[in-house]
């Protein structure tokens, strides 16, 4: 194929701005698939595809346009993930294209993931078609995002395609922008291999299927290729591209993007951003901007009941031949027992895998507060990361600490800013930056530690702007703090799953919070319970849990036996789940009480 | 021949109370009629079918307001089901009296009939007590209605009080127990006011209108009525019941015995060979579904075995002499110690059970926390 008809691009956006709509939409009106096919093909395809053997991800596909004037281009339109807590992979996906289509709602304007993500087109010189959607709601308002796409985005408006995904109005303009602006690939079919791998996943029938982009020379079935990074060494066993169908190919030359099998075994064993090559005739230089993805957010997976803890390791190993993003080993915890800690990309990412092991693995879990990783400095010079605070205690002689930072990007309407310093003032942020995107809308940046983020911050900023504002964020650096460990303790005795390490300033307002959550959400027991937040070995808030001394039902004749065992039974149940720390049991949610603590 | 309690429920009343979530409601002579009816019809259904061969040791017209019925209706009930079953010749025959909805010819009309035992709601002897209440009766209305009783010939005589109301001083209660006990009743419940569910209390207690005493106080009323009640010669027999010697209120007995029992009537609920049904609640209902299929049964289950032995225990434990233990090993053919062993050794540890090879009861610790106690031997 000709390079010159060849269109690598992807949909970017903020949530819900319309991009699926936008790529059905496309996919459709390339004859991609018939109307009929769409529903069960691209939108539930996951057992359909299986049965073919293999899966395919929905988005990523190579659709065949033909335009008025009979030229025929091929459109590789490239999904990329849709949260924050991936930008790595947004970044690699768009380093497989040549441009974008940035999806704006007409109604909403510029959001921060907008921002975000055209920020990450622009760092690889991509070309920004900007689309404007959602134009036939009552409340559109295509000039103002024109204005705010001038002015912020620094995008010539001019060239705007207006469209409605979901009327499938500005559909063909689009696919005209695309081949009229968006350049084709470069790259020399004879030099030596270099191809972008910018996704991975695992399938259980072929193994471990990989997203390239060839961006020198060419790759044949049978090649013998290696993993720059990793060093892996295997055979191409096929080639091919989705339509979404999908259709082999012997043969992907520069420029091009596809599929690839090659008997890969471990998903783990294909990094996003790598290097494919020859092994034979290597490229001398790898692709640049690849890196390690670290997880950035750690919280402890516990089975309520022991007798789980096997399962839970198995549904983390087979989670994890889909997602080699998440990371875990095992841990013991004094009052848990036996579990593991696990890291995450992001929030989102850790909701994700909490959500997958009960629903598709069925383990019931006790999931403890997240933190953020720590670098700890010693007195004679070593640097020690942990991802639970519980392992500061096992380090001596600690001369400093480091938390992480992140840059955070926050779009508003102007009547919160008030709210919003306040709320970042009280998160440790810094601001950097201020400006009016137009009269009426605000993006502020702050510089905040990620541990005051990891917490419950999107909530309450959507709370507290009545979930006007838009939030994206991104890691800096490590930054010396003054920290502490925060510690409770139940009838004296440390709650290690309930360690937390927080800013010295804020820690008295912290602990305070702390246990008056925790008084609670622990229901009275037979006993007195003491809650303690303490700091080293003094103590800085204490509540007390009086011992419960009347649980008893006045009335219980015929008609009150069927409800009131129901009751009991149900109230058993919740018994059950409880975990059991010393003489006191305390219930799952317990163990997120500092999620509440606002630290004021 | 097995022994069966009757329960008949009578669903109307002049006025429905705050606190109230029993299935009452406001009466309607024309439907009472019906439902009298409705209820004599249903009660020569399960004569002839389910509860044939049974001996009935109890009647118990529970409500609503019994009494609210026309007497002539009352002699009825009792008519036919004594034409029907097999009735006890010491059957106990109750009913529940508000004051305020009756006087002295009915009560005598209902003593020559049969009925025995007359349970009276009074809730409480003072003006404000009863108005917070929603109750319509006076302080007098109590006293009439007692010595109308009394002189109806009522030997066993039974009153119901509330506490731990919104706002109770704990004079005041020790004055509604000192006033009860002045009518020298042969049995007496007190009951802690408990907010339940889709009642008016709860809707205020909701919106913050309405606020009960705290736990301990709560308990400090009890710990009271339990002294009281005792030192002036009764038995505490059953969580909320006092009682004279023999004067056990013997229909609710079966309950707590986990026995069999015959509930009739909108909304009442039935204990028959290991299976437990409810009717449907709403009169009109009943009495449209009696017409056409002679039951209006709207819910019922099979207990599984660790049920019904859990049910056993909840009811059992109820009683302050506790569960009798070789019936419950004879009834599910299984040892009480093997089954209950990790509970029991916790829970006497914890000093909240008492235990001897044929009866487990709660302790005069355990008592305030029943429910905590029976938790633990549910499955």
């Amino acid at each position: 194929m000709n390079q010159n008809q060849l269109r690598n691009f992807s949909i970017i956006a903020h949530i819900d701005h319309g991009k699926s709509t936008l790529a059905d939409k496309l996919i459709l009106s390339t004859g991609g698939l018939e109307k009929r096919e769409m529903k069960e093909q691209v939108l539930d395809n996951m057992d359909l595809e299986r049965e073919r053997g293999i899966t395919i991800k929905a988005q990523t596909v190579c659709l065949s346009y033909k335009n008025a004037k009979g030229e025929i281009y091929t459109f590789n339109m490239i999904d990329t993930p849709g949260h924050v807590d991936f930008t790595y992979e947004v970044s690699r996906s768009l380093a497989a294209c040549e441009g974008v289509l940035l999806v704006v709602d007409a109604t909403q304007g510029i959001q921060a993931q907008t921002l975000a993500n055209l920020n990450l087109a622009m760092q690889h010189d991509l070309y920004i078609i900007p689309v404007i959607n959602k134009i036939d709601l009552p409340s559109a308002d295509p000039d103002n995002v024109k204005e705010q796409l001038e002015d912020i985005c620094q995008i010539e408006a001019d060239e705007a395609v207006l469209v409605s995904a979901k009327e499938g109005i500005g559909i063909e303009e689009v696919m005209n922008a695309v081949v009229a602006h968006i350049p084709p690939p470069t790259g020399d079919c004879d030099s030596p291999l270099k191809c972008l791998l910018f996704d991975a996943w695992y399938d259980s029938y072929r193994g471990v299927i990989v997203l390239i982009k060839v961006k020198e020379g060419t790759l044949k079935t049978g090649d013998e290729i290696v993993m720059m990074a990793t060093g892996n060494k295997f055979t191409v066993e096929e080639l091919g591209v989705f339509t979404p169908a999908q259709q082999r190919k012997e043969i992907l030359r520069a420029g091009e993007v596809g599929y690839m099998v090659a008997n890969i075994k471990q998903l783990d064993q294909t990094k996003i951003g790598d290097t494919v090559t020859h092994s034979q005739k290597p490229t001398s230089e790898a692709l640049p901007g690849y890196k390690e993805v670290k997880p950035m957010v750690f919280s402890g997976l516990y089975p309520i009941s022991g007798d789980q803890y096997e399962m839970l390791r198995d549904a983390l190993k087979k989670l994890r031949l889909n997602d080699a993003s998440v990371s875990y080993e095992a841990e013991t915890s004094t009052a848990l027992g036996f579990g593991f800690r696990c890291g995450f990309l992001g929030l989102l990412h850790m909701e994700i895998v909490r959500e997958r092991l009960t629903r598709e693995y069925h383990v019931d879990l006790l999931t403890t507060a997240p933190t953020v990783v720590y670098n700890i400095f010693t007195t004679d010079g070593q640097v020690i990361q942990i991802d639970n605070p519980a392992k500061l205690n096992e380090i001596k002689n600690i001369d400093h600490l480091e938390e992480p930072y992140v840059v955070g990007t926050i779009i508003a309407p102007e009547e919160y800013i008030g709210t919003i310093m306040a709320l970042t003032r009280d998160r440790r942020g810094n601001q950097v930056k201020m400006e009016y995107l137009n009269p009426g809308t605000v993006l502020l940046q702050y510089e905040i530690p990620f541990n005051e983020i990891v917490l419950d911050f999107y909530d309450k900023l959507k709370s507290s702007t009545k979930g006007f504002a838009s939030f994206d964020y991104e890691f800096i650096d490590f930054r010396a703090s003054n920290l502490v460990k925060l510690d409770v303790l139940l009838n004296g005795e440390v709650v290690d799953a309930l360690s937390m390490i927080v800013h010295k300033d804020k820690v008295y307002f912290q602990g305070r919070d702390l246990v008056k959550n925790l008084k609670e959400q622990i229901p009275r027991q037979m006993y007195e319970v003491a809650i303690q937040a303490a700091v080293g070995s003094k103590v800085i808030a204490r509540q007390t849990i009086k011992a419960l001394r009347k649980n008893v039902l006045a009335k219980c004749y015929g008609g009150d036996i069927t409800r009131k065992r129901k009751l009991l039974e149900k109230q058993k149940e919740g018994k059950k789940k409880m975990k059991q720390i010393g003489k006191v049991e305390i219930p799952q949610e317990a163990f997120l009480a500092v999620l509440r603590t606002d630290g004021k | 021949m097995n022994s069966l309690g009757l329960y008949l429920h009578i669903p109307y009343c002049l006025h429905k109370c705050g606190y109230c979530d029993f299935n009452s409601h406001k009466i309607n002579t024309e439907e009472m009629d019906a439902y009298v009816t409705a209820l004599l019809r249903e009660m020569a259904h399960y004569a002839k079918g389910p509860a044939k061969d049974r001996q009935i040791a109890t009647i118990f017209l529970g409500g609503g307001t019994p009494t609210t019925l026309p007497v002539h209706w009352l002699e009825e009930i009792l008519k036919t089901i004594r034409d029907r079953f097999n009735v006890a010749d010491d059957c106990e025959i109750s009913f529940e009296a508000n004051p305020a909805t009756v006087s002295l010819e009915p009560l005598q009309r209902m003593r020559t009939a049969g009925y025995n035992r007359i349970s009276i709601g009074v809730q409480s002897f003072h003006e404000p007590e009863l108005k917070l209440l929603d109750r319509i009766h006076s302080e007098e209305e109590i006293h009439m209605t007692v010595e109308k009783a009394r002189e109806a010939g009522f030997d066993n005589l039974s009153l119901d009080l509330m506490f731990a109301l919104p706002g109770q001083t704990m004079a005041s209660w020790e004055d509604n127990l000192a006033q009860a006990l002045s009518k020298n009743p042969e049995h007496l419940s007190t009951y802690n006011l408990t907010i339940e569910p889709e009642t008016a209390f709860h809707t205020l207690k909701a919106k913050g209108k309405l606020t009960l005493p705290p736990d301990d106080f709560q308990l400090e009323f009890y710990k009271k009525s339990i002294q009281t009640v005792t030192e002036a010669g009764y038995r505490h027999y059953e969580i909320s019941n006092f009682c004279k010697p023999e004067k056990e209120c013997r229909h609710n007995l079966i309950y707590w015995n986990n026995g069999d029992t015959l509930g009739l009537g909108a909304g009442a609920s039935s204990y028959l060979d290991g299976s437990r049904f409810k009717n449907c609640n709403l009169p009109a209902r009943y009495i449209r579904e009696i017409e056409t299929q002679s039951t209006a049964v709207e819910f019922s289950e099979q207990l599984e075995s660790r049920q019904a032995m859990g049910e056993t225990l909840m009811l059992g434990l109820r009683l302050r002499e506790g569960m009798n233990i070789p019936p419950f090993e004879e009834r599910f053919q299984t040892s009480f110690h093997k089954t209950y062993d990790e509970v029991i050794s916790s829970l006497t540890k914890k000093n909240l059970i008492t235990l001897d090879k044929n009866r487990i009861a709660l302790s005069p610790e355990g008592l305030f926390l029943a429910d905590s106690v029976i938790l633990e031997f549910l499955a």
